[in-house]
């Protein structure tokens, strides 16, 4: 009868209007209750003392058989229209006279039951003694039936009706009104609800409804929005600072991209002048010490010679630093494109291309295949070369360097390995060899710049690569560099 | 004989150049401009340069790429703008082998791109290689820098 969703208003008028018909049912069936009660009881009353009256008129009749004056008492009953049946039983329990006067027989019962009264169906019963000087002569049947009350209840019925409709009508205007106490707060309470959900703005509160419990849930539902309110205040002013935050870090970014670029280019110009610039003094010193070795040996004596030998030398070995300066800046900085790589075909070349790495020098290895990997050629190129020269210069002096180059598979990457069996690295000087300018050897004994291992660590990184080194002092250093497998075969 | 142009600023690569030249044996008669601007002049037969039997056109220019005035790069751009020497034999002779040099100089169409060498005796065995090539081995365009007929 009252769905969930059914609005509270049409619960609220529902529920007053089931009461109110509930009560006004209850109060109709009490009263019609009372009615036939007290009917009954006057019938019963009224019934008995006509019963007494005929039966004293008719006691004589029964004691001297005269049935006709019993007869005519009893027809004298016509004139109560409820009474349907009547008739007087002898001593020997027999119908002495009836009435009506001729009725079917089994309107009567054959013999008469208890004295006294009682209801049957829709008649009442009466069996009265008919005495005769204080002796039992007969028994009076009456059969009264209750259209009477009936009759009697019919207006009723129609009063009850029509205050029953009057009443409904009126419960159904009050609960109308009434019900507004009660739905329109919690009304209220919606549509402030709804007002915030929609526009979002906390600022909005309910009305306020008193002190009883609408009003505690107006109050309590005002609290929540304060608080709802302040939170909400509270998150847009962190918003607002977060936002402010990003667009300074952004800002400041953006600043540092600028001034980093302008030191990327001016590092890029120092190195393009370094390249041309400094160089060509050295090639001068080079170039005129050899003009006079050349043409002035005769004049220079054996000391100015070595002089002039050492002056060459050290142009050569700044040159050599300055190059591998810019082979380091060069791969930090340039763009390299990544493709397949043969690495057997690249190891070839390279030894190819250095005698220092070919017998009788050297005895380099390879255990083939080595694989593909990607990378760019020519940074890739450089890494081995400095692999490679590595191997075969830090040897003990007067060994033969032996090297072995092989290559195991690693999950989507080649790791390439590059064995020697030179001096080995001390533990503690492994980590410091990739770092740049870091030479753990002196000058004299084995000459470099200190570069070679940056620019290979550097190349290996910028080709998306690792590399590492497993060494012991005095048994050779095993470098490895590590890089993705190409798929596709060359 | 035809004549080379060495456009270089640094006099001890000048002087390095004409003593290779002359160790090379290579004949060719050599004209010098210290830098970009004076090897446009040079080119365009600006002033001076008008007096093409004192300053002939060369068949060759040895470039180098740092310059006062006018870079390298830039005389190259210019001489490829020429009409009358958009095919004259340009071979850039520099100090570094910065790739973005290298790309630079092919995409402006430079016919070659050499590197100094640090020392004398390779100098000689570069130019001694120049000389052999361009000038001996190499059929140069129509035009500027003709071999003489046979």
């Amino acid at each position: 009868m009252l769905a969930r969703d059914t609005p509270i208003r049409k619960k609220l008028m529902k529920i007053i209007l089931f009461t109110s018909c509930v009560v006004l049912i209850m109060t109709t069936v009490a009263f019609l209750a009372y009615e036939v009660l007290t009917f009954r009881q006057n019938l019963t009353e009224h019934l008995s003392t006509v019963g007494k009256m005929i039966a004293n008129n008719c006691n004589a009749s029964l004691l001297y058989e005269n049935r006709k004056d019993a007869a005519e008492v009893l027809s004298s009953l016509a004139l109560e229209p409820h009474i349907v049946a009547a008739c007087l039983y002898d001593t020997n329990n027999a119908i002495f006279a009836s009435f009506p006067a001729a009725p079917p027989p089994s309107r009567f019962p054959p013999a008469p039951a208890v004295l006294g009264h009682h209801f049957e169906n829709t008649h009442l019963i009466i069996f009265e003694p008919v005495i005769k000087d204080g002796k039992q002569v007969g028994v009076l049947y009456l059969n009264s039936d209750m259209g009477a009350l009936f009759q009697r209840l019919q207006p009723y019925g129609g009063i009850a009706i029509v205050v029953g409709c009057c009443s409904l009508a009126l419960a159904f205007a009050l609960s109308d009104f009434l019900q507004r106490q009660i739905s329109g707060p919690v009304l209220s309470l919606v549509e402030t609800a709804k007002a915030i959900s929609q526009r979002h703005d906390y600022s909005v509160r309910a009305p306020e409804q008193g002190k009883n419990e609408f009003g505690l849930l107006t109050d309590a539902f005002n609290n929540m929005l304060e608080q709802i309110h302040n939170r909400d205040l509270a998150l847009h002013e962190a918003q607002q600072k977060l936002k402010d935050h990003a667009d300074d870090l952004e800002r400041r970014v953006a600043e540092r991209t600028a001034r980093l670029s302008e030191t990327i280019a001016e590092l890029e110009s120092f190195s393009y002048s370094v390249s041309h610039d400094m160089r060509a003094p050295l090639r001068a010193m080079q170039g005129y010490s050899a003009y006079v070795q050349d043409k002035y040996a005769d004049k220079l004596g054996a000391e100015g010679k070595i002089y002039l030998e050492r002056i060459s030398r050290a142009a050569k070995r700044l040159d050599t630093l300055i190059q591998d300066i810019l082979t380091y800046s060069r791969i930090s900085r340039a763009q390299l494109d990544l493709h397949p790589v043969d690495l057997d075909k690249l190891v070839d070349d390279i030894i190819q291309q250095y005698p220092g790495l070919q017998p009788p020098l050297a005895d380099i290895s390879i255990i083939r295949p080595l694989g593909c990997v990607v990378a760019h050629d020519a940074a890739l190129t450089q890494v081995i070369a400095n692999l490679l020269g590595n191997a075969v210069k830090f040897i003990t002096a007067g060994q033969k360097p032996v090297v072995k180059v092989y290559a195991e598979p690693r999950g989507d990457q080649v790791r390439l390995w590059v064995a020697d069996n030179g001096i080995g690295i001390a533990p503690a000087d492994l980590n410091r060899i990739f770092g740049i300018f870091e030479r753990i050897h002196p000058d004299k004994t084995y000459e470099g710049t200190g570069i070679g291992l940056s620019i290979v660590r550097k190349a290996i990184e910028r080709m998306n690569g690792t590399t590492g080194v497993e060494s012991e002092l005095g048994k050779g250093s095993r470098f490895w560099i590590q890089l993705p497998v190409a798929q596709t075969q060359l | 004989m035809r004549t080379i142009l060495l456009v270089e600023d640094n006099e001890d690569d000048v002087f390095f150049m004409q003593q290779a030249t002359k160790d090379a044996r290579i004949e060719n008669p050599m004209q010098v401009a210290e830098n970009g601007q004076q090897a446009i002049d040079y080119l365009a037969g600006n002033g001076a340069y008008s007096d093409r039997d004192k300053f002939p056109l060369p068949f060759l220019v040895l470039l180098d790429l740092k310059l006062p005035l006018v870079m390298g790069m830039d005389v190259l751009k210019w001489i490829r703008t020429r009409p009358e020497l958009e095919t004259m034999l340009v071979v850039i002779l520099t100090s570094s082998r910065e790739s973005r040099d290298i790309e630079a100089a092919y995409r402006l169409g430079v016919n070659s791109y050499l590197v100094k060498p640090p020392t004398p005796e390779m100098l000689r065995e570069l130019v001694k290689s120049i000389g052999d090539y361009w000038i001996v081995k190499n059929e140069p365009p129509v035009g500027v820098g003709r071999k003489p007929a046979a």
